[in-house]
């Protein structure tokens, strides 16, 4: 019998898919049901963080000023964004517009808000209909999204 | 008694041949590398490779032979560095120029000869014929059936659609 990729063990393929960012894995999820299966087993998130570079947080902010949660990679403030910008750090919107940016290191800060400017922050887990959303009027502080979270 | 570097064994595939090796070479499988340390006297008997045809053990051979002189897998210190990138070194990914079929049988074969190197090389190299594909050219690439009702692609597309990709 010829090998494919359907010969491989359920770990084999584990180890494969943590190679892959959070683009690869979502196609993925969409393949067949084994693949949708693997990367949404609840140990995957873990294997998954431990070993993929995080992607563009290194183009952001020390890791050492952050403690970093693999959550906030994928920070959303409205529909429509494209993610590839979103996805490096918390970003914030203005009102009625939909510009994205990084924040600069000294707006890293587990007390500071985001900015007033930012009202609601919204945080996906990857491959997971799941995410949850933090509403401020006054902005956002990283120490309450990592609360909600 | 000769040196370890000049000593021979000799592996029997699945399929029954033996292949004469180096036991350098071949310690670079842990598997092997335990057998001979359990067994003592390396190369009076033949060790069998029951799960590895011929054709798959020279071919994990030859990439033992080219690696023989790598420095012994650290204990954890790489575990995080090595998984970070998709790069390959110019001779493994040649190496890896191969079919399919052949590209998964070598990634079972270092997976239970235990040679971690060889297998990081093999699923990157799966990794990398993955990544920046669609779910359709991912199915196409590897010959892989789409088991999804249109319910639950629907259902999917739906999970996903908060954060949908490109």
């Amino acid at each position: 019998m010829a090998a494919t990729i359907n010969s491989l063990p359920i770990e084999l393929l584990f180890e494969i898919f943590s190679y892959l960012d959070y683009f690869g894995l979502k196609g993925c999820t969409r393949v067949n049901k084994a693949f949708n299966a693997i990367i949404k087993h609840s140990n995957f998130d873990k294997t998954l963080f431990r070993s993929t570079k995080i992607l563009g947080i290194d183009d952001c902010v020390e890791k050492a000023d952050f403690a970093f949660h693999p959550a906030l990679q994928y920070i959303y403030y409205q529909a429509g964004l494209r993610p590839e910008m979103a996805f490096l750090m918390p970003a914030y919107v203005r009102e009625n517009d939909h510009r994205v940016r990084c924040l600069l290191d000294q707006e890293v800060s587990n007390e500071q808000a985001t900015s007033p400017a930012v009202s609601f922050v919204r945080v996906g887990l990857p491959c997971s209909p799941k995410y949850i959303e933090v509403r401020n009027i006054n902005g956002i502080s990283i120490r309450q999204l990592y609360q909600a979270l | 008694m000769s040196s370890t570097d000049e000593q021979k064994i000799i592996l029997v595939s699945s399929d029954g041949v033996n292949i004469e090796t180096a036991r350098i070479i071949a310690e670079r499988s842990m598997l092997i590398k335990n057998m001979i340390d359990d067994l003592g006297n390396p190369g009076e008997e033949p060790i069998p490779i029951m799960n590895v045809s011929e054709a798959v053990l020279r071919k994990v051979l030859e990439w033992c032979d080219h690696h023989k002189k790598d420095a012994p897998p650290e204990k954890d210190e790489d575990a995080e560095s090595r998984k970070k990138t998709t790069d390959i070194e110019e001779w493994d990914q040649k190496f890896m120029q191969v079919d399919q079929e052949m590209l998964f049988e070598i990634i079972l074969a270092a997976n239970y000869m235990d040679i971690k190197a060889l297998l990081d090389v093999g699923c990157k190299t799966v990794a990398n014929m993955i990544k920046g594909k669609s779910p359709e050219e991912i199915r196409k690439t590897f010959n892989i059936q789409n088991d999804f009702t249109p319910e639950e692609e629907e259902q999917i597309r739906r999970e996903n659609e908060w954060a949908e990709d490109r």
